[in-house]
């Protein structure tokens, strides 16, 4: 009995210190002002990093972020690519994360098609979307010829024009009247059609009427602009190019675009006199060399100070793209990105395996860097889009911070006085194992690299509230014992010795239903689920354990301060 | 010593039809907001329904029906606008109900520059976006109810393997009727039902079991001392009172640590904290008038001698 005691002791004083070791980054960290973690960032950034590393880490709710949750579309992957698909997206995803340069990201796969980001302390959130959920698919392609490209517009033109008239006409008219005018419609097609040929005279017309506003019967190129005569592509006002979509999506003008051909809209709007344009480009589907023969990409600037990017292309890479611009001099060539276009370039000269991504006006280096960055980790095995996006401002963490610790000193002191009030000396000895209980709870955390967060702050709060029920079922009990007649020697060891059972009962229940917490969805919850079960854990040893040490201190009671 | 009750005698098992109608009344309307959740006609928080909730605080003051008019002009006018003057002035939660995927991203910074637009002599500052996909919805709905049938499963086989099969189930029913008083009472209140509620809930489940085991395991000792004299009734009436004052001593310290999350805590977990303060009343209570009562009538219907 005496000797196991000593253990006891001795294992208790162990915890202690061990607690102490864990805790000891948190509270070295916890101390250090903004500025000294500053100066250690910029000296010893290693140093640091170990530090936060071994602290208690915050979850993004205390501590600010984003959390991103992205979906892998798997649809249009061949069987064998669907396999690794999600995880290759996470690795490239990570990369990209990496070299975007976020401390501490978290980067995890969910279910059999997710893939979650949680970027700690992030300011830019809309860069890091879009620097997170594009797939990059980089593509080299022609330009549809300016003669085609006018022609096809004014047959655009003409069919919608038609299209409106026989839309009005047709109001009120019979069934049988419609399917008349549909016919005729058809005729119209087959006529330019036949008249394809003859591109020149057709563009001649086209800029003639250009110059004439007949708004009317130009309900589609009325929205394009065009600078220069032979400019690689058409400027749409930003207001209107949910107008221009609507048109390009109904289904007799994609009749009339040529099966090779697509079209396509600039990355971002650029400015023309205090205008904003999209450009509008046709293209040439075929892909005449795509980014997976990049090898180097990084932003840099022109000669205007403009940003842009320099790429390198493998060995083959380079042939190809020989090849290509070769045959294709004075021709515009597109970059694309995700099938939009980045920029669409005149070829001068024959290009080998370096080249330059112009960006337009209104980039920014910033622009230049992340396009940089998505081309050196690749593109995406599958498109990926954004299901679920939670951004916590850092002011907002700080709140809960604030708030969440304000609570839980306050409900502590609550629950100790209470306890010395209530039960005197034996109170003070439950109160010494409730602060116990909060003391190895924190080393636990960081010992086990758990996050805290602001539902594991109401855990701490609860568990605090639960701890000492093992100590009230205690303390009840040997009331009762000792109203029984017993000493209170033997009324200590009965108390003890009965409440455990229900103490043990009461503490199950609850690790059952935090079990299942900590499996059911988000970081939060699961960080109320650690901190309840690692408390409810602990309390057991502090409540029953400790408490029954320090009482055995003393052999023989002859009063009970209870 | 201190003590809150003197040494009681209540006839808690002879008062039980009271309970029972109290009860009944309240776990009817936790059916129908159950009911109503599973027809999506409850107020499901955007972590179930999907939806974006955009958090923040304008730098001078602004009515909220000028901040409904301006989104309603722009589009929103489904927006749910709260005013959150508790936490700062000018502070406000709008929420919009998402339909698409795609549409994720795109209403919160949608809503951002509406606000930047409307409001261009007065900044609003973003706390916190959440924005949430039916597809996510989807699954954490699927996950919290898994959650919910795995820990009343647990619990169950629990208190049977401990107990037996009468303790089990009457601890279960007193923890579903915990459960769905407290969801009856947020339906009534016209609360969300988010992942934090349903997180409260089980915690509750667990806390509220607490109380039935201690007085199960109270009720199991004296039912073996008072084999001989064979009064069931009276047993399980001495074995409330004397938990009684232990019960009502852990609801206190309990509750006034929680109402202190409750008063100070802040916005991201009051209606948590309020859960779970209605929990701890109703887990006292139904230990006391639900459980106890359930083995009773059990027993006085098919006698069969606990052990």
């Amino acid at each position: 009995m005496r000797r196991s005691r000593l253990y006891l002791i001795l294992l208790i004083s162990f915890l202690i210190l061990a607690s102490l070791y864990a805790l000891y980054p948190s509270i070295k960290l916890l101390s250090m002002s903004d500025a000294n973690k500053e100066e250690l960032r910029s000296t010893e950034p290693q140093d640091l990093i170990s530090l936060e590393g071994k602290a208690i880490k915050l979850g993004l709710d205390l501590k600010g972020g984003m959390h991103v949750v992205l979906q892998v579309d798997k649809s249009k992957l061949k069987e064998n690519e669907k396999r690794d698909a999600v995880d290759r997206a996470l690795e490239i995803i990570r990369n990209r994360v990496d070299q975007f340069g976020i401390t501490e990201p978290l980067i995890h796969k969910q279910g059999g098609d997710r893939v979650v980001v949680e970027l700690p302390g992030l300011q830019d959130v809309e860069r890091a979307q879009a620097l997170i959920g594009q797939t990059a698919q980089l593509e080299f392609k022609l330009l549809e010829t300016p003669e085609n490209t006018m022609s096809i517009l004014k047959k655009i033109d003409e069919v919608l024009a038609q299209a409106e008239t026989t839309f009005i006409e047709d109001e009120g008219v019979e069934a049988t009247e419609e399917r008349e005018k549909e016919a005729e419609q058809d005729v119209v097609k087959d006529l330019f059609a036949e008249e394809e040929p003859d591109t020149t005279e057709d563009t001649t017309t086209f800029l003639e009427e250009e110059e004439e506003p007949f708004y009317e019967e130009r309900p589609f190129t009325q929205y394009l602009e065009s600078f220069g005569q032979r400019a690689a592509g058409f400027w749409v006002l930003v207001e209107e190019k949910p107008k221009v979509e609507l048109l390009l999506k109904k289904p007799e003008v994609q009749e009339l675009i040529p099966k090779d051909d697509e079209f396509a809209f600039s990355t971002r709007a650029e400015t023309f006199q205090n205008q904003k344009y999209w450009g509008l480009y046709l293209l040439k589907k075929r892909v005449e060399l795509s980014g997976k023969y990049l090898v180097d990409a990084r932003p840099t600037y022109d000669q205007f100070r403009k940003p842009q990017v320099n790429f390198t292309l493998t060995k083959k890479g380079g042939r190809i793209f020989a090849r290509v611009t070769g045959a294709n001099i004075d021709k515009p060539l597109a970059i694309t990105l995700d099938g939009r276009v980045e920029s669409a370039p005149t070829i001068r000269s024959k290009i080998r395996d370096r080249g330059v991504i112009e960006m337009g006006g209104v980039a920014s280096i910033e622009d230049a860097t992340d396009l940089s960055i998505v081309l050196r980790a690749g593109a995406l095995p599958a498109p990926v889009k954004i299901i679920e996006n939670r951004i916590i401002g850092p002011s907002l963490g700080q709140d809960s911070i604030r708030k969440g610790t304000t609570s839980v000193i306050i409900g502590f002191c609550v629950v100790l006085l209470f306890m010395v009030i209530y039960y005197k000396l034996s109170g003070l000895i439950a109160d010494f194992a409730v602060l116990l209980n909060l003391f190895f709870l924190m080393a636990a955390m960081a010992a086990l690299h758990a996050t805290l967060t602001m539902p594991g702050i109401a855990g701490i709060i609860l568990t605090v509230g639960m701890a000492v029920d093992a100590n009230v079922l205690i303390f009840e009990r040997i009331r009762e014992e000792m109203r029984t007649g017993k000493t209170i020697r033997a009324a200590i060891d009965a108390g003890y010795k009965r409440a455990l059972t229900a103490i043990i009962d009461a503490n199950i229940t609850t690790l059952i239903t935090a079990a299942v917490l900590f499996n059911l969805g988000t970081g939060p919850i699961k960080g109320f689920a650690v901190v309840l079960s690692l408390g409810v854990a602990i309390s057991l040893f502090t409540a029953v354990v400790i408490t029954r040490v320090i009482f055995d201190i003393r052999k023989k009671y002859r009063t009970l301060s209870i | 010593m201190l003590q809150i009750l003197k040494k009681t005698n209540i006839d808690f098992i002879g008062k039980r039809y009271y309970a029972f109608a109290i009860s009944g009344i309240l776990v009817i309307f936790g059916l129908a907001a159950f009911v109503a959740i599973f027809l999506g006609k409850a107020d499901l928080g955007i972590d179930f329904a999907g939806g974006t909730m955009i958090q923040g605080y304008f730098e001078k003051e602004v009515k909220i029906g000028d901040l409904r008019a301006a989104l309603s002009r722009n589009g929103y006018d489904d927006a749910f606008i709260q005013s959150l003057h508790r936490e700062k002035p000018n502070y406000f939660l709008i929420r919009v109900k998402a339909t698409t995927d795609e549409e994720v991203t795109q209403i919160s910074s949608d809503i951002l520059s509406v606000l930047a637009k409307e409001f261009s002599q007065n900044k609003f500052n973003m706390d916190s976006v959440d924005g949430i996909g039916p597809a996510v919805g989807k699954t954490l709905q699927r996950q919290a109810r898994w959650a919910v049938l795995l820990a009343l499963a647990g619990i169950l086989l629990y208190i049977w393997i401990r107990f037996d099969f009468r303790f089990g189930v009457a601890a279960t029913i007193t923890t579903l009727h915990d459960v769905l008083l407290v969801l009856g009472i947020f339906f009534i209140l016209q609360k969300d039902i988010t992942l934090l509620i349903v997180t409260a809930l089980l915690t509750l489940a667990g806390y509220s079991l607490n109380d039935t085991v201690v007085l199960f395991d109270r009720i199991r000792e004296n039912l073996k001392l008072f084999r001989k004299k064979g009064n069931f009734p009276s047993t399980i009436n001495a074995s409330i009172n004397e938990v009684l004052s232990r019960t009502i001593i852990t609801s206190l310290t309990t509750f006034a640590v929680v109402f202190t999350l409750f008063l100070v805590g802040g916005e991201v977990v009051h209606d948590f904290a309020l859960a779970l303060m209605i929990g701890i009343v109703v887990g006292t209570y139904s230990s006391v008038f639900v459980a106890s009562p359930i083995i009773m009538e059990w027993e006085r219907r098919s006698p069969k001698r606990f052990k």
